[in-house]
């Protein structure tokens, strides 16, 4: 049995679904919507071991039968149902609760799990990521990280141009530091800020399953190709690269990942990023790239 | 031959400003030797520079004194992470982010400093591993430890019928040696074995006794509570003997643990 947890509107999840479906293949959709509706049952006794249900509008889903699953749970405080409630309310308790003990199971689960909370983690530390990055094989761009403005400055003089971006997993949009900001400078002392020096080259995008690579080549007329005029195209990554990339995923603990790769006019490699829980619609709209059939039928085959 | 100079010690004791013990703590070491660092007083107590691409070589200034990451001798954390509303000098619409900013800083920043660590942190705590019960319940069960049973629906404990249960005890162990009051031998042996497998210095366990004389374990916790004068001075005596557990991190800067040192 595959779990699919998540949202039909959003793309990646109902790109799966639909994959799945033409399959043939045994799933169970948990609608992240009915998140207020949800039960989730866990018995562990020493005679009979553990046992654990997911109860949804009449249905019933063993989760011992699962043998994948695909997460991609959202912000329930954000649901319309959620308006005028408070945070310490039954309700968002519930659903909090039903949230962390489902997480929690697939954590320790041997089903396949794409991707468990810890393994998506690592995202929300930048520099930590970076530095597992940097174990795989991969050149990472300098990087700083300080609450000092001298310091700051002092980086930022040596290495030229920088951009600077969130440390966390916050999302936040890649900008270059202009001049008119140095004057700012010293506000970073209320709060640690990330610089990273600037490497020129061309984005590539790598989607990696354990033995599978789907690549593509991005040229945009923005720094943060999310924001600008992009275009794309279907390649096939030198295999020294693609090595480096399964390598990564699994020092990460991920099934599938999102890697975002710098190729410069030296022809070294760098890695900025991984992301655990890739949006790889956009980049199967915008290459062609069977992206959604390789994550079903990587699902199935875990069956 | 050229004498190699000792750095002189500098443990870190990451906290909340409320909690007095933490205060506490830092006095019980050698004057200079250990520092507080909590949220409310990070932007006067902590300064840094951090090198990504070469860690060990970063500078810091801690209360005033300058050290490199390198030189840092040991940490313990007595919190899982920061709350924004410890961030009172930032205006409240930025106190959400400064505080996962500084969360994501901190996971990394102890993560790399290679020292003795109480807990080593994890992707979810700046402390230990912060398992959900029905995860650490796996591991005991592969390890034979007893679990008391257990029903949970919607992360809430319901009751769990026809259970009757006897007295209930607590113990902690900090790198091999429980402190206080000794367990009967089979709690002994349960928290070595388990102690062994988290890969945690410190652990702290709750077990229920059956009326039939078994003990079940029935909670862990892996962030250290200082509260308890003996366990602060055990927390004093793991950061001044050399060599035990020197380091819990492993050439990939993941979580290891060597099983040698624990037996040194």
């Amino acid at each position: 049995m595959i779990l699919l947890w998540g949202l039909m509107a959003d793309a990646p999840m109902s790109m799966v679904h639909s994959e799945l479906e033409m399959a043939g293949a045994e799933f169970f959709f948990l609608d992240h919507k009915k998140i207020f509706s949800c039960d989730i049952e866990y018995t562990y006794c020493p005679q009979k071991g553990t046992t654990c249900y997911v109860h949804v509008n009449g249905a019933t889903l063993n989760l011992d039968t699962v043998t994948a699953a695909y997460v991609r749970p959202y912000n329930f405080r954000d649901y319309k149902e959620m308006e005028g409630v408070g945070l310490n309310s039954p309700k968002a308790e519930k659903a909090a609760g039903f949230e962390q003990q489902l997480m929690a199971y697939l954590n320790a689960s041997d089903a396949l799990v794409i991707n468990t909370q810890d393994a998506s983690a690592t995202n929300n530390s930048k520099p930590y990521q970076l530095s597992v990055i940097r174990k795989a094989g991969f050149n990472i761009p300098e990087t700083f990280i300080s609450n000092d403005g001298l310091l700051v400055r002092r980086f930022l003089s040596e290495t030229g141009e920088a951009v600077y971006k969130s440390i966390s997993g916050v999302r936040s949009i890649v900008h270059k530091v202009a001049d008119t900001q140095l004057g700012f400078i010293d506000d970073v002392e209320w709060c640690p800020t990330l610089f990273q020096k600037v490497v020129p080259g061309i984005n590539y995008r790598a989607h990696v399953f354990k033995n599978e690579i789907y690549a593509v080549k991005i040229t945009s007329d923005s720094l943060d190709y999310r924001y600008g005029k992009t275009t794309m195209e279907a390649v096939e990554l030198p295999f020294g690269v693609a090595e480096k990339c399964y390598q990564l995923n699994a020092m990460l603990g991920l099934h599938f990942s999102g890697i975002d790769l710098m190729r410069t006019d030296d022809d070294e490699w760098y890695c900025f990023e991984v992301n655990p829980s890739p949006a790889y619609s956009y980049f199967q709209l915008n290459s062609g790239l069977p992206i959604s059939a390789a994550l079903a039928k990587f699902m199935m085959d875990a069956g | 031959m050229k004498k190699s100079i000792k750095p002189r010690p500098l443990i870190l004791v990451i906290s909340n400003i409320a909690n007095e013990a933490a205060a506490t703590l830092v006095d019980m070491f050698p004057p200079g030797a250990a520092a507080l660092i909590t949220a409310s007083n990070f932007y006067q107590s902590f300064k840094g520079g951090i090198g990504v691409n070469g860690f060990s070589a970063s500078q810091l200034e801690v209360n005033g004194r300058r050290v490199t990451a390198g030189e840092i001798t040991g940490v313990v954390s007595t919190i899982t992470n920061f709350f924004p509303q410890e961030f009172y000098y930032i205006r409240p619409a930025d106190r959400d982010y400064v505080c996962a900013e500084m969360n994501a800083f901190f996971t990394y920043f102890l993560t790399e400093l290679d020292c003795k660590k109480l807990n080593p942190p994890s992707m979810r705590s700046f402390s230990g591993l912060s398992l959900y019960k029905t995860e650490w319940i796996r591991k005991a069960q592969d390890l034979h430890v007893p679990v008391w049973p257990l029903h949970l629906k919607n992360g809430r404990h319901e009751a769990v019928e026809n259970i009757h249960a006897g007295g209930t005890c607590r113990y902690t162990i900090i790198a091999g040696k429980v402190v206080g009051e000794q367990p009967p031998p089979a709690i002994q042996n349960y928290l070595h074995v388990l102690q062994e497998a988290f890969c945690m210095p410190y652990l702290q366990c709750y077990f229920i006794e059956s009326s039939d004389n078994t003990y079940y374990l029935a909670d862990i916790l892996s962030v250290p509570d200082i509260t308890s004068p003996l366990k602060r001075e055990a927390i004093v005596h793991f950061f001044s003997k050399n060599s035990l557990y020197d380091s819990f991190m492993g050439p990939d800067g993941r979580r290891t643990y060597e099983h040698g040192t624990l037996r040194a």
